[in-house]
């Protein structure tokens, strides 16, 4: 009896690694669906468990065979907790080509660290990191891990293929809450349907999706970073208590109206500071002028430091916190900009955004958590006056890449209101460049150049910040951002100024060149776009292309150079003029000649917006005929 | 050096420490809370007026104390007063200082104080003080962990001190100072105090002269409680007396003042290579009536004692298991080179490298050549232990990689030793390897571990082995033009060795050939690929054949009677690197490097040659940088230009900076220049 009882025992030990040895054996693989990655997703099985209280356990299983060196990284794993986020278990087995389980995890291969964001100074997150990278490939490498959260505001959305080049051979989802308790869904994917009704029995309700073979995505080119290329179902709560902070965000509104509540009482000021805000304004006449004044007054005296800890993630700190450090993160020097403005009479909105250069989505019929970011929004007249409080050199009313075009919650009386913030188009990002260029015959040119550059292209190459630096730094810039060979600067300046709402910068510069043109017997060569060539970085496909593409930001740069020819050399001939107009923008080039100077007339718009894939083609070859056309050259022969 | 209390080259703007050699002593010793006016209402900073921010005095003091209760512990007294000119510098009033917790081991940081000084609008002068609320401490792991300090009323105009205190029994590891940072420092000076039962060696690196450097001895004294055992406790009896004992204290003193900023420029892949600084490595420690305990003392010291080691040398007593493949992977009839090559491919084939330096193995030689993987010390013991069984003279070469600064050839910091190659005797000639890259050619080391110098630990004979690459990365094309309509065809045959070889192998072998094709065309905007072919992929000794033929009509302008070219500019890059005015860091190509270009050009039928670019050779230093340009009619139509660039020695100090600058100015220009051809006139 004890005998079979032990072999029954050893039975049930085994049989699920021979099981498992059969699944997840190389040779099993659809060798369609992994053609051409470095990994697979063999099985993803996330377990979302909601309690009484709100607490989410959530279990997650992910299992990757790794073919190739690259991406090794995948068997490394880290599962991030804090204070709130309960950290409850990581484990790992791998396994070898054949299935075969060759190694398990120990309890003293997993590594604590802090895990900050590279910008915070202090937040309480850690992470639990378990490397269980082997050499020999393929194999296979099996993760188990669970957290806890503690209330329905961190339920998580599911990502079945997070990593889009990676194919999927299976994942699935659960959430399991009690009756009373609601998780709403939403996906754009046709794969998905978020709509499912749930299943219930007592007092539990539980969804279940899963998805199998998802095949890698081929990235391409300008791909729209707002496009949905995986599958995503979005999760977010209705009602919750975050630290006995209620809330719901299931509407705009609602959620507007919690953010409202975290932030109530915050913007007190104390009385030296009223009287501050009370001496920078008088006298000033206009709004704009009071708000000018004022974000000064916030960029000069503050910096941006982040301190994120527990709900200080989600609430900022007092006006007067950041009157005693000077100092806060986007939340504390929103809140204390806003603070500023209300004491001179001035109404503001705190509006969540998300911040970053490539845009993500936001669906407006579906209220979640998509923000990483604040702003204030100061309603004016006529328009919208937007400050960004972190930094200490921005332009008044500049959102820039980072924050312009994209959709912002608003927070106001009613609660909250999605709105977009500017977008800045071709006619806003403009540069205009002048230059005159004496030339002689030794390749040595005199340069005087007089470059306007306004909108997003204000931000070229660190433009913004050139009018409060050095000479030495300007001079640094000038031979990093043109390929020019300077022999010796005469002088070289630079200005910044507000046109309305946008920003401008004015630099001029008079230089002495060598190496500019080449002389070869009598004839000197001379190449007429020096100072601002474009190039795309964009080739032609051999292929089709699959997905639309994004030409993400529109310019218009126009460009007059004077050339004045050395004595006794002419133009042997002038090229021929250029014109042409498509649906991605404008190319415009003409020569003159006259009385020894030679002019060159360039203006080039490109139109931002989204194009369908079957016209990429037309748009790289559109840039590619710019490409060329700017490296037009002349002629000048010595007159006999 | 070593001159004590003089000055040298002052900025008027600082009048305390302008004038005499006393005044540059009381700058040093500024006093907490005690920060000068004149810094707080300073707006600009004269000397350096690109500097963000400037160290106006950092001071620091290590000394040893004795407790009865811990022992000796070293007390870290720190410093610093900081003046913010811009809005970017006010990143310098956060402050992480670093601290440790090894093996029971630990610092412990204490007493930090801050005070920030600003301006008011009337004119008087603010002082704000740190408070806890500014203080942070990160657990970044088991064994490091952050002190995180960000000062508040920070803003462009500030001036920010802060002191605190370490204490540590981290013997082994004196902090070291940088007398340099990223920013000026107006005065930055050290103390160290430690009793004569700890010898460290001291190492300087920099090239700063020093106000203050000089060494000198006091007395130091212990006194304790002599206490009795009673029941098994110690307890303080009735009986307990007074003891002490009397010791002399080595006393290091260095300061300078007006440092340089140290800032990021071409060819420098490490500023903090050449940062001005002190470091200590432990010798010995040896207390009263008790033996000596050696830790690292010399090289030579070093090297018997790795080689005694249980984790370095003896691990090569250990490997029977290579008896049985070293024959098996060599022919008899094998040459010395074809067994080193058998021997690096097999080794470099079958142990990958799984990211780890160190010089110490963490497993045996057999289980890391078992699992296929391990640290470079790992992988280079199993070569060495290959090569000696094939009966070649092989060591080890210890060694620090590029990020971590150059080794220092007076005295061994074993903390800042991370890499481990091999050094092999080869025709009479001692030759670095490393089987951590696959990739690589024979003889041609990565990029990360050519930091100048590595010491060869060896029975008889340790010694310095430099880690110039005697093999140059080199480039050989023969190109083939010819014109057709408004056409240029090209056909290009190109061979590439040593460190850029294994690269492109290395891509191609990861991207797989249709991408690495696409990647290749695109490279070429301004030409149309026929067709493109890549040889030797595979084969490591090889050089890199890249063969193909393409077609632009960029480059050539039909006018008239005449033809312009210029295709030059397309194959050879001579952009020049050096843009700026002044330079203050050593050049370093790391590699030594041969390119060669031949362009052959068909003169197309009925026309000649009207002019062509004239034949130059430029040589700097003695062919230390060499250029050649030649041109040449063959035959009778035919323009051969023969274009070649030679970087023979790879280091240049800063003071060559401006003849290297017109050295790469001339190739500029020759670069830009044009063949013209013209019609010939038929009769």
């Amino acid at each position: 009896m004890k005998q079979l009882s032990l072999f029954l025992c050893l039975f049930c030990f085994l049989m699920p690694n021979i099981l498992k040895a059969q699944e997840y054996a190389v040779a099993k693989l659809d060798p369609k669906l992994v053609e051409k990655a470095s990994a697979v997703i063999r099985l993803s099985e996330e377990s979302n468990v909601v309690d009484e209280n709100g607490k989410i356990t959530r279990s997650v299983k992910v299992v990757f065979t790794i073919f190739k060196a690259e991406a090794n990284d995948l068997a490394e794993t880290q599962v991030n907790y804090s204070k709130s986020i309960q950290f409850k278990n990581l484990q790992a087995n791998v396994y070898d080509a054949a299935g075969k389980l060759i190694l398990k995890s120990k309890k003293s291969d997993i590594k604590d660290y802090s895990n900050f964001s590279s910008f915070s100074i202090y937040e309480d997150n850690r992470q639990k990191v378990l490397d269980m990278k082997q050499y020999k490939y393929p194999y296979t490498v099996e993760f188990l891990y669970e957290v806890q959260y503690p209330n329905l505001y961190y339920i998580s959305s599911w990502y079945p293929q997070p990593y889009s080049a990676l194919p999927v051979e299976s994942a699935s989802v659960t959430y399991d809450l009690p009756k009373d308790k609601r998780i709403r869904f939403y996906s754009e994917s046709p794969l998905i349907d978020a709509n499912q009704k749930p299943t219930v029995v007592s007092n539990r309700q539980s969804l279940t999706w899963s998805l199998e073979n998802l095949q890698a995505i081929e990235s391409e080119k300008l791909m729209p970073s707002t496009g949905n290329y995986t599958p995503v179902l979005y999760a977010a709560p209705s009602e919750f208590d975050y630290d006995g902070y209620k809330g719901d965000l299931s509407t705009w509104d609602s959620y507007g109206s919690w953010i409202g509540q975290l932030n109530k009482g915050k913007d007190v000021l104390n009385a030296s500071t009223k009287s501050k805000v009370k001496d920078l304004t008088e006298g000033l006449d206009t709004d704009f002028e009071k708000i000018k004044a004022l974000y000064q007054f916030m960029q000069n005296h503050t910096r941006y430091v982040s301190i994120q800890l527990g709900i200080g993630g989600l609430r900022p700190f007092e006006a007067s916190t950041v009157e005693k450090l000077s100092y806060g993160d986007c939340k504390a020097l929103s809140n204390y900009m806003g603070a500023l403005l209300k004491e001179a009479g001035i109404k503001s909105h705190y509006a969540l955004i998300h911040g970053g250069d490539r845009k993500r989505p936001t669906f407006d019929q579906f209220p979640m958590h998509y923000f990483n970011h604040v702003i204030l929004a100061v309603p004016l007249e006529k328009d919208t006056l937007w400050l960004e409080c972190t930094s200490q050199t921005n332009p008044i009313g500049y959102l820039g890449r980072f924050t312009a075009d994209r959709q912002a919650l608003l927070i106001n009386d009613q609660g909250g209101t999605l709105v977009k913030t500017p977008k800045y188009s071709s006619f806003e990002n403009t540069q205009l460049l002048k230059a005159e260029i004496e030339l002689n015959e030794n390749g040595i040119a005199d340069l005087a150049v007089n470059m306007i550059n306004r909108g997003l292209q204000s931000e070229n190459f660190g433009l913004q910040n050139l009018y409060r630096q050095t000479d030495e730094q300007r001079k640094k810039w000038f031979n990093q951002n043109f390929s020019l060979s300077v022999l010796q600067f005469e002088s070289i300046a630079s200005a910044l100024k507000n046109e309305g709402f946008l920003t401008e910068v004015e630099t001029n510069a008079k230089v002495k060149l060598k190496n500019f043109t080449s002389l070869s017997g009598n004839r000197i060569f001379l190449t007429l776009n020096t100072l601002n060539p474009f190039t795309s970085g964009l080739s032609s496909l051999k292929g089709e292309r699959k997905y639309d593409f994004e030409s993400n930001m529109g310019f218009l740069d126009n460009d007059q150079f004077e050339y004045k020819i050395p004595a006794g050399f002419v133009v042997e001939k002038l090229p021929e003029s250029i014109s042409i107009e498509n649906q991605f923008g404008i190319y415009k080039v003409d020569f003159k000649n006259i009385g020894g100077i030679l002019t060159y007339i360039r203006s080039f718009q490109l139109y931002d917006g989204v194009f369908p894939a079957d016209v990429y083609e037309n748009y790289v070859q559109f840039l590619d005929q710019v490409e060329k056309a700017d490296k037009v050259r002349v002629v000048l022969v010595r007159q006999s | 050096m070593n001159r004590i209390f003089t000055c040298s080259i002052l900025v008027g703007l600082f009048c305390i420490i302008s004038t005499s050699s006393v005044h540059s002593q009381q700058l040093g010793s500024l006093k907490f809370g005690k920060v000068p006016n004149e810094f707080i209402q300073m707006k600009e900073f004269l000397a350096d007026p690109e500097a963000d921010a400037v160290i106006i005095s950092h001071v620091g003091e290590a000394k040893f104390s004795f407790t009865s209760a811990a022992g000796f512990v070293i007390n870290y007294k720190i410093h610093k007063v900081v003046k913010v000119i811009s809005s970017e510098g006010t990143s310098y009033a956060d402050f992480i200082i670093p601290f440790y917790n090894i093996q029971g081991r630990t610092d412990k940081v204490f007493n930090i104080k801050g005070n920030v000084y600003n301006v008011g609008d009337d004119g008087r002068i603010i002082q704000d003080k740190l408070t806890k609320d500014n203080i942070f401490e990160e657990k970044v792991s088991a064994t490091y962990n952050l002190m995180k300090v960000s000062m508040p009323k920070v803003k462009p105009g500030s001036v920010i001190e802060i002191s605190y205190e370490i204490n540590s029994d981290l013997f082994n590891y004196l902090r070291e100072w940088e007398f340099q940072s990223e920013i000026p420092t107006i005065w930055s000076e050290y103390k160290l105090e430690h009793p004569e039962y700890f010898s460290y060696s001291q190492i300087n690196q920099g090239s700063l002269n020093y106000d203050i450097s000089k060494k000198t001895t006091s007395a130091g004294r212990i006194n304790w409680m002599q206490s009795d055992v009673v029941h098994g406790r110690y307890v303080t009896s009735n009986q307990s007396s007074m003891q002490s004992v009397d010791f002399e204290n080595q006393n290091y003193h260095w300061a300078v003042s007006n440092v340089p900023a140290l800032r990021e420029e071409p060819f420098v892949d490490n500023p903090k290579s050449y940062i001005s600084k002190v470091e200590f490595q432990l010798k010995w420690i040896q207390f009263p009536n008790s033996t000596r305990q050696n830790v690292a003392p010399s090289w030579e010291k070093m090297s018997e004692e790795l080689i005694a080691d249980e984790d370095f040398g003896k691990v090569l007593n250990k490997t029977k298991f290579v008896k049985t493949i070293v024959p098996s992977i060599l022919k008899t009839d094998d040459t010395e080179e074809e067994k080193i090559n058998a021997i690096l491919n097999h080794v470099s084939s079958k142990v990958s490298w799984n990211g780890k330096r160190g010089i110490y193995p963490t497993k045996s030689l057999e289980k890391a050549y078992q699992e296929g993987n391990g640290s470079v010390s790992e992988i280079n013991f199993i070569l060495i232990a290959f090569l000696r069984e094939a009966g070649f003279n092989a060591e080890p070469i210890v060694s620090s990689t590029r990020d971590i600064g150059f080794i220092n050839p007076i005295n061994p910091l074993m903390y800042k030793l991370n890499y481990l190659s091999a050094a092999v005797l080869f025709n009479g000639k001692e030759l670095v390897l490393d089987a951590s890259d696959n990739m690589l050619p024979f003889g041609v080391s990565p990029r990360h571990s050519m930091n100048h110098k590595g010491w060869v630990v060896s029975n008889q004979n340790s010694h310095w082995i430099d880690f110039q690459s005697r093999i140059p990365m080199t480039e050989a094309a023969l190109i083939q033009v010819s014109l057709s309509d408004s056409d240029i065809n090209v056909d290009v045959n190109k061979r590439i060795t040593g460190f850029k070889a294994g690269n492109l192998k290395r891509r191609l072998k990861q991207e797989g050939l249709e991408k690495f094709k696409e990647d290749f065309a695109n490279n070429l905007k301004d030409w149309t690929v026929i067709e493109s072919s890549f040889e030797n992929a595979d084969v490591r000794e090889m050089p890199f054949v890249e063969k193909y033929k393409m077609v632009s009509r960029q480059g050539i302008d039909i006018s008239g009677d005449f033809i312009y070219l210029d295709i030059f500019e397309k194959f050879f890059h001579a952009d020049n690197p050096f843009k700026d005015e002044k330079r203050l860091l050593p050049i370093d190509y790391i590699y030594t490097r041969k390119d060669n270009l031949t362009l052959v050009i068909d003169i197309p039928d009925g026309y000649e040659i009207e002019s062509l670019p004239e034949s130059i050779v430029s040589n700097f230093e003695d062919k230390n940088l060499s250029f050649s340009y030649m041109s040449a009619i063959s035959g009778a139509d035919k323009i051969q230009i023969n274009c070649s660039m030679l970087v023979n020695q790879t280091f240049y100090t800063s003071d060559k900076y401006d003849k290297m600058k017109d050295f790469f100015s001339i190739m500029e220009a020759k670069r830009k220049e044009v063949i013209v051809l013209k019609r010939k006139v038929t009769e």
